[in-house]
């Protein structure tokens, strides 16, 4: 089973979003972007644990978009409706499924079935409708008619919120997933082996009581007691090490970690206790999928990062993405680049906020090709995905542009940060999966390329851009108003040129990095640039390009004029 | 309440019902009259959804009424694990309608049927009207043109076997149906047509049907329209995971087929290599004298055994006519009544409608409480039964009536289909509240009341067609027709059937059983009627109807005969039945 696509209409900050889905969806977004209400949203459909009440919103849940701004504006009575809607496939084949969703079938080639939450007025059948219409959530099926939770209860949806108190749900026996497990197994506990329990608890607590000490604090405690109410209403009391009935010594059963020290689960970090509450969880749902309690899990995580390890993050997640591990169904939001990294690219759905709502994107729809698609997840990967967690992108080629363009940034009284701008370097010149994967995810962005001029004068640069261009569907274009600029040779010399007072910092760090006759060569040209050749020979002979950017950064310089003109291209 | 593991114990010690009980796969069982088939049947359903289907899974039952479906319902809810969400029990058209065709109408292409009208009795005789009218001549004979052709389209007709008939009689079907599309209406008959098209035709409407049903349950096989066994067989055998099929029925006991019901199906399905087919043969009901004689009308040669000694038949001719019959037969209830028998273990059938109220009529002069259920007025479905429910508890001694108000109020939830639910109840409760001092008022207002509490509403939903087009049937009835005078009381003492004598027509007794059973009107021409006469077929549904009668009684039965029947315009006389020499009460 596969839900492969969700819409969302007019709820919280929720405008209106209708995005494909893959198996698996890693949400990203800045605070206050819409990452919980859309998980919310979903929760509406199949969180088979929210009660009827639950369902049944209100007057604040409505986008606020709708408002015509008067104050006393009432979204129901303009009969206004919160929509959400999910479509699922590749369900037919498994006929326990294709039984809870019989009632949601809308397409039949292939096998389509939908599931739509909506909270809208209630059709009382009057001629009259009512100023202000009576509201009802409900969860419908094909042809609206309502879908029974105990059909949608074999979608399990299992629902994991952020800031979530680990250890007291593991203790607390109503809410521990130990518990599941623990009911499984005793029920499938023998009478003999529950009678060998029981007597061996017994002699347990019978050695015990034979301890004289333990007798008279016995005897003391029963006395106090009768002296304190009166023979007629004393308290039986007795001393035991465990109760003997094994089904509530199974009860009693807790996790310790540690080995032999047994310790306590409080003993543990936070980190701990969530992976060992994932891994319960996990345990708890494979039994009931295998007991045909139900049909499907879905799970709907809220920000686990919390206090995981970055490496845990990536391992615990890295499995959990894999379709081969559990067909599941899953949804994550995330502020962590170590869980992003590790999804498969196509599942990134980026939220943020637009002017007047959520604004959602894909990257599925960026339409890579199979082995592009692999690229991007190599990258991302590497990069920890800093791409999707920018608000505006700056695409450049290498390391030196990396470390320089914040530089040129603060030259211009930008701070990149704040901005939300990330520098991303492809570490070569194939900008075009990367373009469209913003394009998809609808991320701003830019390009900055050398010129790259070669012998007989031809900017390869130039080229670039054009091809590029072709591909955005912009032929023809000036580049620079799409976003794609060209350096006249290559950053280094075109940073040397770009203003004499350039020059002058750039040789005197070069100065400081060279040794022996290159001090001298250096020290030649004054406060002005050499030759490009010259220069490019000089910082091969300093360290390379990496190590003379770094030390670049330690000083003020101007950007060139296409770097400046890329920034400023993004923050407009 | 009696467990399941009790029910399923009382199947044991009868050898046959065990064995239908155990099978696996598909399954017939063929149960004669008193044989205990209900009991068989919902104590299966209740035992296979408890141990064998596993929700999201369920069953579905198809019956024969919906007062079969009301009972079945009870019987299994009581026995039941109380997991009744997943189990239709319904008609045919309620089968068609909410399990197929409102589920599947957009997935099948056919989004329009979501909204659909379904035509009411008085929209089809204008449309039939209107379309043999554009075909035949004001002075041609156009008596069996109707019946001709609400049988051939019940069966599902191919143009071949259309061909066989007359040219024009399709023309008018074809125009017939062509009226009810132009007004936006489509009749049950089609709804079957189309529900058998859809699963048919698409692959995974008949998938999706047999994973959310994989038991269907069918009860009276024999007498249930064609179209049921078309889905039957697609469900169960077109695929080798198909639905598992559990039908019940007696072809001795095919009373429909002027509906184009066919027996045959019953026997087809048995012959099955692949359907096990289990014959009961107690008869728990009958007397044997009565269970002898009932058997020189029964067709097949299955044989039955009685389970009591005993058993009287007499006849009796009344020369006056048939009023003399209803006043012979009256004076005996009041004696056996002055004897001490009670008036709900006798029941009177007769062999029409109109003879049923021209019975009643004379009962009730010679004070007899009866009761008659005239299907030309409302017909019983889960709405009218409800009203009639809610008359009897509001003032007929509230939770001392027969009904409960917590039963009620789930009923009505159930009609209202959950709606805004605390408004609802509040609303009917209060109504009922109301009428504790009003049972004298007509019975008119009392709908009226319940309507406007919310069943108007609740009745404009797409699954309660049929259950809105009885309340219109009903609503007209008590305010200027025929029952306009009925009190709130009266409509009341219609929900239960205590201190009351029942009369019905032949096929109505369907189902029922009484201590005593009295047949009227056995004369030549009436019981077989002339138009049967000479015909094979129709001979043999009369002997059928006949056979049901007979052994709708446990201790006995009294007939009646003139020797002629009295038609409007002349009498014919005939002598009695010819039935009455072949059971051997007269010679």
């Amino acid at each position: 089973m596969h839900i492969n696509r969700v819409k969302v209409r007019n709820f919280r900050n929720i405008d209106n979003i209708d995005l494909n889905l893959q198996p698996g969806s890693v949400i990203v977004g800045e605070n206050q972007s819409g990452k919980s209400n859309f998980l919310h949203a979903i929760r509406l459909i199949l969180d088979s644990s929210l009660s009827y009440n639950d369902l049944q919103l209100s007057r604040e849940d409505f986008w606020d978009g709708l408002s015509d701004g008067t104050p006393d504006w009432d979204p129901m009575a303009n009969r206004e409706i919160i929509e959400v809607s999910i479509e699922i496939v590749e369900f037919e084949d498994d006929k326990q499924l294709l039984a809870a969703l019989s009632s949601a079938l809308v397409a039949e080639d292939p096998p389509k079935a939908q599931l739509t939450y909506r909270f809208g007025p209630v059709d009382t059948g009057d001629e009259d409708p009512a100023d202000i219409p009576e509201y009802q959530g409900l969860v419908l099926g094909a042809g609206d008619q309502p879908v029974s939770r105990k059909l949608r209860r074999h979608l399990h949806l299992q629902f994991l919120p952020a800031l979530r108190d680990v250890e007291s749900a593991i203790r607390n026996w109503r809410s521990s997933p130990l518990r599941e497990l623990l009911e499984v197994a005793a029920r499938s506990l023998s009478e003999e082996d529950l009678d060998n329990v029981k007597q061996a608890i017994r002699d347990a607590n019978s050695q015990v009581n034979q301890l004289e000490q333990i007798t008279d604090l016995g005897h003391k405690i029963t006395e106090r007691l009768i002296a304190m109410i009166g023979e007629n209403q004393a308290i039986e009391t007795e001393l035991a090490v465990a109760p003997e009935d094994p089904m509530r010594l199974i009860r009693a059963v807790r996790l310790y970690i540690d080995g032999d020290a047994h310790r306590p689960l409080s003993s543990a970090s936070l980190g701990t206790l969530n992976v060992l509450y994932l891994a319960l969880l996990e345990l708890g749902l494979d039994s009931r999928l295998a007991d045909s309690h139900i049909a499907h899990v879905v799970m709907a995580i809220e920000e686990p990062e919390a206090h995981l390890h970055p490496h845990l993050q990536r391992v615990i997640f890295r499995r959990k993405f894999d379709t081969n591990v559990a067909p599941r169904t899953i949804f994550v939001t995330t502020q962590s680049p170590h869980i992003a990294s590790v999804a498969d690219p196509r599942s990134l759905i980026v939220l943020r906020s637009g002017e007047r709502a959520t604004v959602a994107a894909t990257a599925v729809d960026a339409n890579l090709t199979e082995s592009e698609w692999h690229d991007m997840a190599r990258y991302l990967d590497a990069t920890r995905a800093e791409l999707v967690f920018g608000r505006r992108v700056i695409f450049v080629e290498g390391f030196a542009e990396q470390v320089l363009v914040p530089v040129f940034a603060r030259a211009l009284g930008m701070d990149l940060d704040k901005l939300g701008i990330s520098v991303c370097a492809i570490h070569g010149t194939h900008y075009s999966s990367y373009v469209r994967f913003c394009e998809a995810l609808k991320i701003p962005w830019s390009v900055m390329t050398d010129g790259d001029v070669n012998n007989s004068g031809e900017r390869a640069g130039d080229r670039r851009a054009a091809a590029l261009l072709e591909i955005l569907g912009a032929s023809g274009a000036d580049p620079a108003e799409c976003g794609v600029f060209v350096g006249e040779t290559t950053l280094e010399y075109d940073i040397i040129t770009a203003d004499s007072a350039n020059a002058v910092v750039c040789n005197e760090t070069l100065a400081e990095l060279a040794t022996g006759s290159s001090k001298h060569t250096i020290a030649s040209w004054g406060n002005q640039a050499p030759s490009f050749d010259d220069l490019m020979a000089m910082i091969k002979a300093v360290g390379g390009k990496g190590r003379y950017a770094q030390r670049l950064c330690l000083c003020e310089v101007q950007p060139p004029q296409y770097v400046a003109d890329a920034l400023r291209y993004l923050v407009a | 309440m009696k467990s399941l593991t009790a029910a399923v114990n009382e199947l044991r010690a009868n050898e046959r019902q065990w064995q239908a009980f155990l099978t696996e796969g598909h399954c017939v069982v063929l149960a004669p009259p008193g044989s205990g088939k209900t009991k068989l049947l919902a104590t299966r359903i209740a035992y296979d959804l408890a141990t064998r289907i596993a929700s999201p899974h369920g069953a579905a039952c198809v019956t024969l009424t919906n007062a079969a479906a009301a009972e079945l319902r009870d019987r299994v809810g009581l026995l039941g694990p109380g997991r009744e969400g997943n189990l239709f029990i319904g008609t045919v058209h309620s089968f068609v309608l909410n399990a197929i065709v409102l589920p599947f109408a957009s997935l099948a292409g056919r989004a329009d049927l979501q909204y659909v009208t379904i035509a009411g009795t008085s929209e089809i005789d204008e449309a039939f009207e209107s379309a043999v009218r554009s075909e035949y001549r004001e002075d041609e004979k156009t008596y069996d043109v109707k019946s001709t052709i609400n049988v051939l389209r019940n069966r599902l007709a191919t143009d071949v076997e259309w061909a066989k008939t007359n040219r024009r009689i399709r023309a008018v079907a074809d125009h017939y149906v062509s009226n009810l599309h132009q007004r936006g209406l489509i009749d049950f008959t089609e709804l079957v047509h189309i529900a058998v098209e859809f699963v048919e035709n698409h692959q995974l409407v008949r998938t999706a049907l047999m994973a959310g049903y994989p038991h269907l349950y069918v009860d009276e096989y024999q007498d249930l329209a064609p179209g049921l066994h078309r889905l039957v067989g697609a469900l169960c055998f077109e695929q080798d995971d198909g639905s598992e099929l559990f039908a019940v029925g007696d072809p001795d006991q095919a009373v429909f087929g002027f509906t184009g019901a066919e027996p045959e199906f019953l026997a087809e399905l048995s012959e099955r290599h692949d359907v096990e087919t289990v014959t009961l043969q107690r008869n728990y009901r009958c007397g044997e004298e009565i269970a002898r004689m009932a058997h020189n009308m029964k067709q097949s040669d299955s044989s039955v055994i009685g389970n009591h000694e005993g058993g009287t038949a007499t006849v009796t001719c009344c020369p006056q006519g048939f009023g003399e019959q209803c006043e012979h037969a009256a004076s005996r209830v009041l004696d056996s009544s002055n004897e001490g028998s009670v008036l709900q273990q006798i029941v009177v059938i007769c062999p029409t409608n109109a003879l049923c109220a021209k019975a009643a009529d004379i009962f009730r002069q010679c004070n007899i409480p009866v009761f008659y259920r005239n299907a030309e007025h409302y017909r019983f479905t889960e709405a009218t039964s409800f009203v009639e429910g809610c008359a009897s508890w509001a003032v007929r001694g509230r939770e001392l009536s027969k009904h409960r108000l917590g039963e009620l109020l789930s009923r009505w939830r159930g009609l209202c289909g959950k709606r805004d639910q605390i408004r609802n109840d509040t609303a009917l409760t209060t109504v009922l509240a109301e009428y504790a001092v009003r049972g004298d008022e007509r019975a008119h207002r009392f709908l009226g009341d319940i309507l406007d509490a919310g069943l108007s509403t609740a009745l404009k939903r797409p699954a309660l067609v049929n259950d809105a087009q009885e309340i219109a049937r009903m609503k007209s009835a008590l305010t200027n027709g025929a029952l306009k005078e009925l009190t709130v009381r009266e409509l009341g003492e219609r929900s239960g059937s205590t201190g009351r004598v029942e009369i019905t027509t032949m096929q109505s007794s369907k189902g029922l059983e009484f201590d005593t059973v009295m047949i009227l009107g056995m004369d030549q021409k009436l019981v077989p009627h002339f138009g049967s006469i000479g015909d094979a077929k129709k001979m043999a549904e009369e002997r059928r109807k006949f056979y049901v009668s007979l052994t709708r009684a446990r201790n006995r039965v009294h007939i009646y005969y003139s020797g002629h029947v009295d038609w409007s315009k002349r009498r014919v006389s005939a002598g009695p039945s010819v039935f009455l020499k072949e059971i051997g009460l007269v010679r």
